[in-house]
């Protein structure tokens, strides 16, 4: 070997370096983090770092309890690590040579095997917490042949495509949609959810952390072994996620192990690493390998390049001395202990803490208002802009004032956690609990942290308002570089983008805009897409995937309805109206009904409403070509269920006819929760059926995206004009413009006549003639179970009585939101929801013919005004009547009408008469609707109609409307397919033209 | 958090009388967590709903001192007699308004309460529930 020269300045520019790293940082690796770090008031440049200590610039010392995110478990360059990296360096060892398995991979692997009890002889290496989640899984799909995974809301398992499928926080998958893995969230500690996901058989493994990386929360061990043991019974593996946990951290080697269960795979990493070179291990289960092995089935590829080099082994082997010699979990354990006891303590000083939540060296302390006037109104303050807040103002002030290092431990948790490494000193721990203590005590003071955060959090409320407040107004620190021209978001390709692909404002041109993706969008967006032109459509709210579905009425209704599902009609009734926001709008949320209009209904609007081309017979092939491609049919007999087949029983007693609901789907399990989202992916929603096409023929679905206003420019629209939208809070940010040739919108009859007449469309008409279908419904109670959850939605229907404008149909709903129907508080609501599985629920709902209402736009929101008027008062009576008829009719021995004036609870058939007989007025009625249509209704007069019978909107060129507002009337049937069959005419129209 | 400190007493105290202890199901409202199940609804909520809401949750309390009987208390701050015969009087008031806003309150804190685990179970509903057609014991 030639000599070569080692005096290269190294030492020098590497210490040059350290003392500028900011610079060099800001310009090149980190550059919006750096900033950020600095409006938070993190702009210390530290120049060494040892043990639990780093010192800045100025040699002031730092208490790092952050440790790096835990990987300096055993301190920062500690000396057993570099001596053994030095010994390796010197060796000169022949690493990574690809001819035979490292020795020193082979040392660590018996090392830890025997940790974690000698039943884990085998292990795989990588480079980082991610990459051993990455093999678990792999190891999971290619052992089981099944794909999906269950994971834990606030779990973390790292950020590759794969691993950042299972993490528990929502916001950190925000724009990674759709996900590279098939994965269901379950709560923690909810062993139920384990046993339903798993009964479905499909499960390949359940991965979780035993304490929660990011919320430091514990699972139960009791959980965890039935969790353990229903996945053995499901053939399921189960992996622990010991990344953080694992190597003594929480008072054992390994926390699963401790918790008395045998996971197949057990992953580690950070403390592993000595905090000197990245390195992470899945150790496989002796069982697993061998049924690997001994099936035959190919082992996973994962020959990773510098996965068992062995400066990271070495690193490994040195950490395992050092934390042997330490006696790492009972130290931990010791530790842990001074650490709580010291946070209790503070918790009786300081009410602003909530609880303290953790174990060992991993703790967290959860903060709450305090009951303090000014400090809670500074709380207050600071939660309007982000709910970590107060959290984040205690992580500022106890890095600026008392030089401690602590992380927020996670999105949306207002807490502070630390992970102090094994090495800190009692006198460490104590410090620690002082600084803590003085900054919470300055919280009270009125320079507290609350007013330290001040200056940040007035930065991060003028990030907010950037929108509304020009640039030149906003602090230097705050403007916007100037773009560079390829920096804004390149949205050409044909495909559906979501929130996270939006990275500045959007410009775009189309030949047709559609905007709105329920029903009448998808379905004109489809027909328009034929034509080969270009085809934008434009959705208010997210991507609705099944694996984020739930049985949580309030986190369904608040996620995927508009208003939260709160929005309400106000007249002489109040009366609550649901409309979905997300890609497919109504069709993924509703119980997939698929009626044509009656014929007496369709004459109607031709005789009584002018309106041309909708004869039963010109409807007929735009009927024929959407019920084909939804798929439609009638609910299967083996899914129908005893609620459903109740309905049947009791129609055929009174000798009414009825048959099975023809619904959108296929492969309907009975699982009763259409209404909060199918969780089989049964439904056949415009989701599924409609934009897919739209986006194989070439064109983009924008979701996310809430138009404002549309442009109008000498009488014709050239496009519209608004905001990107956050998925779940709703906050705006990039600003939206779209030029199209043509524009149709379909946003449904509360949100199009609202845009119509944001865009100076607001002639009385627009947003007039709101119509619903009222309706009710009962409770039946019976003697025999019923089990009412299972079975559709929606299976049976009495049509018998539409020619009355009254339809009774079967029903259910989420058993939180039906049990309102009970009556009463206390003790005597309580009785009654312990009858529930021998409960039915049926419902009905009339025509609404004489009743109507408006839409008008109130700034961004629509104020819906409805009166239930005489003739609907009196169908609304007869239907609840005979809906109360059917229930006896079918042995109920008491029937819950919720209507005022008459007995909680009819228990004899008689009574029936009580409802026929009553004197009811509107708001006698608890009714609500989700049929809602007319507000922007076809016909010839522009005094009377909105649109003409191919859906352009009178006065104004290029624009059409094409969903359920263009009824003049109700379709006498639940609207859905006449909606598509309409926006399928109006779409082969557009297209034709 | 969206329930200030004055809203969680409210709050508790309408969970308390809602689903008190005793009865069909041991499981009270407190023991359900139907309040940290209400204050993460409302933190789900767009601002302006969640303003609504809390606004019904302080006129609903601060109602209680010009009801009937006019003691001068607030909803959270009375006994339990006076709570149930004030959440009563809702529900059967001859104004509409107010039967309406009992059925929200109700439904609000139903949603919360029947998400509990142990009122589902005792509810019947957990296990089966769970369980679509697929899981046997159904299909015919």
């Amino acid at each position: 070997m030639n000599a070569i020269n080692t005096d290269s300045g190294f030492r020098e520019r590497l210490e040059e370096l350290l003392t500028s790293s900011d610079h060099l940082n800001k310009k090149h690796v980190h550059p919006k983090l750096a900033k950020l770090l600095d409006i938070g008031g993190f702009s210390t440049v530290f120049a060494r770092a040892e043990g639990p200590y780093a010192w800045d610039l100025s040699g002031t010392r730092y208490l790092d309890f952050l440790a790096g995110g835990g990987v300096f478990f055993i301190g920062r360059n500690h000396p057993v690590v570099h001596h053994y990296l030095d010994t390796v360096l010197d060796r000169r060892t022949p690493t990574l040579n690809g001819v035979h398995a490292s020795h020193l991979a082979s040392l660590l692997t018996e090392r830890l095997n025997i940790l974690a009890g000698g039943e884990y002889p085998h292990t795989v290496y990588a480079n980082s917490g991610t990459e051993a989640s990455d093999i678990a899984v792999r190891f999971a799909r290619q052992a089981t042949r099944k794909s999906r995974f269950l994971y834990l809301e606030g779990a973390f398992h790292g950020r590759s495509c794969a691993a950042i499928s299972m993490c528990g926080f929502p916001a950190l998958k925000e724009g990674q949609d759709p996900v590279a893995l098939f994965g269901t969230p379950v709560r923690p500690n909810d062993i139920a959810a384990i046993r339903r996901e798993l009964s479905h058989g499909d499960v390949a493994g359940f991965m979780f952390e035993p304490l929660q990386g990011l919320t430091t929360l514990p699972l139960d061990p009791e959980y965890l072994r039935e969790a353990a043991r229903l996945c053995r019974q499901h053939g399921a593996l189960v992996i622990s996620d010991e990344v953080q946990t694992g190597l003594g951290r929480t008072g054992s080697w390994f926390r699963s192990r401790a918790a008395g269960i045998t996971p197949d795979i057990i992953t580690i990493s950070k403390s592993l690493s000595g905090g000197a070179v990245p390195v992470s291990a899945a150790l496989i289960h002796e069982d697993l390998w061998s049924r690997i092995r001994k099936g035959g089935i190919p082992f996973p590829s994962y020959d990773e390049p510098f996965s068992e080099n062995d400066l990271a082994m070495a690193a490994g082997l040195a950490t395992l001395d050092v934390l042997e010699d330490l006696d790492a979990p009972a130290e931990s354990r010791r530790m842990g202990e001074i650490l709580r006891t010291g946070m209790l303590d503070l918790a009786k000083k300081h009410d602003v803490i909530d609880h303290v939540v953790g174990d060992g060296l991993m703790m967290s302390v959860y903060f709450r208002d305090s009951a303090r006037p000014a400090l809670w109104a500074q709380q207050r303050l600071m939660s309007m802009a982000d709910k970590t807040a107060f959290g984040a103002s205690i992580n500022v002030d106890l890095f600026g004032s008392e030089k401690v290092l602590v992380q927020v431990p996670g999105p949306g948790i207002n807490a502070i956690k630390f992970l102090p490494p094994i090495v800190s000193t009692d006198n460490d721990l104590h410090d620690f609990i002082k600084a803590v203590d003085a900054s919470l005590a300055r919280c009270y003071t009125r320079q507290g942290p609350a007013v330290t955060l001040g200056k940040s959090l007035f930065s991060s409320i003028m990030r907010q308002a950037k929108t509304a407040v020009p640039e030149q107004w906003l602090p230097p620190a705050m403007r916007t570089e100037p773009t560079a021209p390829d920096a804004a978001p390149r949205l050409d390709a044909a495909r559906i983008y979501e929130y996270g692909d939006y990275t500045g404002d959007i410009v775009e041109r189309c030949d047709y805009l559609v905007i709105g993706s329920g029903p009448g969008g998808a379905i004109a967006a489809r027909e328009l897409a034929q034509t080969g032109k270009r085809v934008l459509v434009l959705e208010g709210g997210p991507v609705a995937r099944r694996e984020e579905f739930t049985d949580d009425a309030g986190k369904s209704l608040a996620r995927w309805y508009y208003e939260g599902g709160t929005r309400t009609a106000l007249g002489n009734v109040i009366m609550p109206t649901m409309q979905a926001r997300c890609l497919g709008g109504g069709s993924v949320f509703n119980s997939a009904i698929c009626l044509r209009a009656t014929e007496d209904c369709l004459d109607k609007w031709q005789t009584d409403h002018g309106v041309e081309g909708v004869s039963p017979a010109e409807l007929a092939p735009h009927y024929d070509a959407v019920e084909k491609l939804m798929g439609v049919r009638p609910t299967q007999p083996e899914v129908q269920g005893r609620r459903n087949e109740m309905f049947q029983e009791a129609c055929n007693e009174l000798g009414w006819t009825s048959e099975a609901i023809k619904r959108n789907e296929n492969g309907c399990k009975g699982s009763g929760r259409c209404l909060l989202g199918c969780p089989n992916g049964a439904k056949l929603g415009t989701d599924a059926r409609g934009i897919p096409d739209v986006v194989d023929a070439g064109g983009r679905v924008f979701t996310s995206v809430m138009v404002d206003r549309l442009i109008i420019r000498d009488g014709q629209v050239v496009g519209a004009e608004g905001r990107v939208s956050h998925p779940e809070n709703r906050e705006r940010s990039h600003k939206v413009t779209i030029h199209a040739d043509k524009v149709i919108v379909a946003a449904g009859a509360i949100n199009t006549p609202v845009l119509l007449r944001n865009s100076g469309i607001n002639r009385a008409i627009v947003g007039g003639n709101l119509r619903f279908h009222p309706s009710g419904f009962h409770m039946g109670l019976f003697d025999d179970k019923v089990e009412p959850w299972k079975g559709a939605t929606q299976g049976m229907h009495c049509l018998q009585f539409l020619d009355e404008g009254i339809k009774l149909e079967s029903l259910w709903a989420s058993p939180s939101i039906l049990a309102i129907r009970f009556p009463g508080s206390g003790r005597t609501l309580k009785r009654h929801m312990a009858n529930y599985d021998r409960v039915a629920t049926w419902a009905t709902w009339t025509s609404g013919e004489s009743s109507s209402g408006t839409v008008r736009a109130m700034g961004g929101r629509a104020r819906i005004s409805y009166n239930l008027a005489e003739g609907d008062i009196r169908r609304l009576q007869e239907a609840n009547a005979k809906l109360a008829e059917m229930f006896f009719a079918a042995g109920a021995k008491g029937v819950i009408t919720g209507l005022n004036g008459i007995p909680a609870v009819l228990d004899d058939p008689s009574q029936v008469e009580l409802i026929r007989q009553a004197t009811f007025k509107a708001s006698d009625f608890p009714t609500g609707s989700n049929h809602v249509f007319g507000t922007a209704r076809m016909g010839t007069d522009p005094e009377t109609s909105v649109c003409d019978h191919n859906g352009a909107v009178h006065g104004i060129g290029n624009l059409y409307v094409a969903d359920g507002s263009l009824f003049p009337a109700s379709p006498g049937v639940n609207p859905m397919l006449t909606i598509m069959a309409l926006a399928h005419k109006i779409g082969a129209h557009i297209a034709s033209a | 958090m969206a329930l200030s400190e004055l809203d969680r007493r409210i709050v508790t105290a309408a969970a308390e009388t809602m689903f008190p202890p005793g009865g069909a199901f041991d499981t009270d409202g407190l023991e359900a967590n139907v309040v940290p199940y209400v204050d993460d609804y409302l933190q789900r909520l767009p601002r302006f709903d969640r303003m609504q809401l809390l606004a019904f949750f302080r006129v609903f309390d601060a109602g209680m001192a010009w009801s009937e009987k006019r003691t001068g208390a607030r909803f959270h701050t009375a006994d339990a007699v006076s709570r149930r015969e004030y959440l009563s009087s809702w529900e059967n008031s001859p104004t509409y308004s107010r039967r309406m806003g009992f059925q929200g309150l109700r439904m609000v804190l139903t949603m919360a309460y029947a998400e509990c685990p142990a009122v589902k179970d005792a509810m019947g509903v957990t296990s089966s529930h769970d369980d679509s057609f697929n899981s046997g014991g159904f299909v015919s």
